[in-house]
């Protein structure tokens, strides 16, 4: 009998192989003995200057974290959504610019409520705290969509964010935000919608850029060791993709026996 | 609330579930008492999420009913909202009210509603995309650059190899298609979704460790 | 320099043209010529090696705003496995795709279903699986545990196709109708995976076009063994079993038409656009 449920044990060897590289990021990030430098994220730069934007021209920021909940297999585009939901709230109750979240699951309501409250807390303006700003417009896709795009036509927002997993409706709404005129920062990690906020959204964040975010901008080093140990991660999956292809070719099948344990 | 209570104590209860989790799915048999009681867990996250379903339903009235009272913009639209709501929510009442079998299955007036009135309505306005593509296609496919060109290029031969027409025009297009499908899309398909595989599992690990924390709302 | 006319065309413009254009074909059909491509033919290819009486599990997992790309490719499959005497389990993991299946089998096994001498036998709609993932999973381990009753509120003990599809091992072929998620990646994850790869529980996927660029890795990878893409791939099915079989059901075909007539407004459009933008960009400069 096996000790690992049949058809997982390769996937448990690399979560293995993946987790010991960013533990190991981690603790070196931690201790202080390597910090690595992270690179540029124009799409989670532009936040503050969408933000500003908003404030000059007295408008106000349409937030979206896409159709996730907390209990899907899309919960981590969620989070790393919500994370920069505080950001976002932080600055817009620092630069004294109205925020309109609309969450699409009920269980991120009072999630959103706690963290858009903090923030104006954090900022020093809970009194510019508006809990009637966090609307839920209904559990079903279109209908939800629909309700954000006629929110952003009524209230001309001035800068759209959208951070989370979004299907049809994601061109939807970034082709609302640009006839509004609308500054838009946009990040989903799925891949068939990709493509739609690229061609479409003036920031675009692609795949793990959006799950970098709560590291990015929290700007803690033990975080961004741990992209770090990402990066370790991705570079075991080229090496062995490298290694399959070399020993495929030869007719060795010791690798694709592995994956298919 | 103190800080043990709004941080401390979510975080523990976080790693605990995830240990659980990640234990139940690589070492605990299908069958076996210990993973029937994981699913027992994962049934009461169910029952937790359904609650949550109520608690929308009542933001969602409570916000159009403050709207009406107000008279609010576009206050007239509140009301077909509530209205829509409840009816639909007696129609389904009444279907588990009076139908013999089992709970779940949809009376005749049910059914009806949502063949000749839901069905169509979502149709009408996922075809609204068609015309959101067509305006985005127009307005930012542009030879730009280097990598815009390529976008134009390549997307415009996928739309002539997915359609009759690019047959028509010349025979090549579909199996063009294919190939574009099959090798440099497969590639690069292949290289994002493990990126995104890999940085999935790095913000798990971030959570689960009490690392990352911005979804708990900002530390004061 | 003023951005030309052509750069800047008011959109409702766009939209009105579109319409009118996408129209057309419904009052004069185009009649264009249509192909099986590769991955339509791996479909249809992997079901008719099927012996008969093999186990088809046929998933529902779509909502009504995908109907017109998925419901073809559903019922032309559903009509080849009952033209093959293969038996079909028929659900749903999404709530809206419960009813929705419904209808499908309404259209393919007639209106009387589930009044029809073959349900219990050969044919079984379970309906609604709730769980998403978790529930195909559980289903993939055992079928009774995901879903005691079919959609009609019968217990699957009393349904004799049931009593033989216990779990994933007997299953032949998985036809996953999807647009979204759960989908395909959600039965290689917990299903598929778990009992045995694609060898014993082979895929097969009829999905919208904009999800298929990235089932493709799985595709080469062989983990999925054929797809439907979107509308022409539903219409290119309906050729293959109109050409086997015969078949009356027939709802793609006459749209590719009017799918064609959109694709190349948008490049006619795309190619308008570029002129205006290479007006502006060189045009502009030479005359300053």
């Amino acid at each position: 009998m096996s000790i690992i449920n049949t058809g997982l044990v390769a996937s448990f060897v690399l979560l293995i192989i993946v987790l010991a590289e960013i533990l190991v990021a981690l603790f070196l990030a931690r201790t202080g003995k390597y910090v690595p430098k992270i690179r540029k994220i124009a799409g989670l730069e532009a936040i503050e200057e969408a933000v500003g934007r908003a404030t000059e021209m007295g408008r106000p920021i349409t937030f979206t974290t896409g159709l996730g909940g907390i209990r899907d297999q899309y919960y981590y585009q969620t989070v790393a959504g919500l994370s920069i939901l505080g950001h976002t709230a932080e600055l817009a109750a620092k630069y004294g610019a109205k925020l309109l979240y609309f969450p699409y699951d009920p269980t991120i309501m009072p999630m959103a409520h706690e963290i858009v409250e903090q923030s104006y807390i954090r900022a020093g303006k809970p009194e510019a705290f508006n809990p009637e700003n966090i609307q839920y417009l209904g559990g079903d896709q279109f209908p939800w969509a629909f309700g954000v795009l006629g929110a952003t036509y009524r209230e001309q927002s001035a800068a759209n964010i959208h951070m989370g997993p979004f299907w049809a409706e994601s061109l939807i709404l970034a082709e609302a935000g640009f006839y509004t005129g609308a500054i838009q920062v946009a990040g989903t990690a799925n891949y068939h919608q990709i493509h739609f906020f690229v061609v479409a959204a003036d920031y675009a964040l692609i795949g793990e850029e959006l799950m970098a975010a709560g590291a990015y901008l929290s700007k803690d080093p033990t975080q961004i060791g741990s992209l770090w140990g990402a990066d370790f991660g991705k570079l075991t999956a080229m090496i062995l993709c490298f290694v399959g292809i070399l020993l495929t070719a030869a007719g060795v099948t010791v690798l694709s026996d592995f994956f298919a344990l | 609330m103190s800080v043990v209570v709004k941080r401390y104590i979510p975080l523990a209860i976080t790693f605990i579930m995830g240990m659980i989790m990640v234990i139940a799915t690589y070492f605990l048999a299908p069958g076996t008492p210990a993973r029937d009681a994981t699913a027992l867990l994962t049934g009461t996250v169910d029952v937790l999420v359904a609650t949550a379903g109520v608690l929308g339903l009542v933001v969602l009235l409570r916000h159009h009913s403050v709207n009406i009272s107000r008279r609010g913009r576009f206050w007239q639209y509140s009301i077909i909202t509530i209205v829509g709501v409840i009816l639909y929510l007696i129609v389904g009442l009444y279907g588990i009210a009076t139908h013999e079998t089992q709970l779940m299955y949809a009376s005749e007036l049910f059914s009806w509603v949502y063949a000749n009135l839901y069905v169509h309505m979502d149709m009408t306005i996922f075809s609204l995309l068609a015309f959101f593509i067509a305006s985005a296609a127009y307005r930012a496919f542009r030879l730009r650059s280097l990598e815009a060109s390529i976008l134009l290029i390549v997307g415009s031969l996928m739309l002539l190899a997915n359609a009759p027409v690019g047959a028509a025009i010349w025979e090549g297009f579909p199996d063009l298609g294919a190939w574009l499908l099959n090798v440099p899309n497969a590639a690069g398909n292949r290289a994002i979704t493990i990126g995104i595989a890999v940085g999935a599992i790095s913000l798990a690990i971030r959570q689960l460790l009490g690392v990352e924390r911005g979804y708990l709302g900002p530390e004061r | 320099m003023s951005t030309p006319r052509l750069a800047r065309i008011d959109r409702r413009y766009i939209y009105l043209l579109l319409f009118l254009l996408v129209s057309l074909p419904f009052f004069y059909p185009l009649k264009l010529p249509l192909s099986v491509g590769e991955h339509a033919q791996a479909v249809w290819d992997v079901t008719e090696a099927l012996p008969p009486d093999s186990v088809v599990i046929s998933s529902f997992d779509f909502g009504p705003s995908t109907i017109t790309e998925n419901r073809p490719q559903a019922k032309a499959h559903l009509y080849q496995c009952k033209e093959r005497d293969l038996k079909v389990v028929a659900l749903a993991f999404w709530i809206s795709g419960g009813p929705l299946g419904e209808m499908v089998l309404r259209e393919v096994y007639g209106e009387d279903f589930p009044d029809i001498p073959e349900y219990g036998t050969r044919v079984v709609y379970l309906g609604y699986v709730p769980g998403n993932e978790v529930g195909m999973q559980t289903f993939g381990d055992s079928t009774v545990s995901a879903k005691g009753t079919d959609h009609y509120g019968t217990p699957v003990g009393e349904l004799d196709l049931m009593n033989e599809v216990t779990s994933a091992a007997d299953f032949d072929l998985w036809a996953e109708w999807t647009s979204g998620t759960p989908g395909e990646q959600q039965v290689i994850q917990f299903v598929q995976g778990r009992h045995g790869g694609p060898s014993a529980v082979p895929l097969v996927v009829g999905s919208t076009a904009v999800s298929v660029p990235g089932m493709m890795p799985f595709y080469s990878a062989g983990q999925i063994s054929g797809i439907m893409n979107g509308l022409s791939g539903g219409g290119q099915y309906e050729l293959l079993v109109d050409g086997e079989y015969g078949y009356p059901l027939v709802e793609a075909l006459p749209l590719l038409d009017s799918q064609s007539v959109a694709h190349v407004l948008i490049i006619v459009f795309v190619i308008i656009g570029n002129i205006g933008f290479a007006i502006t960009k060189y045009g502009g400069g030479q005359r300053s």
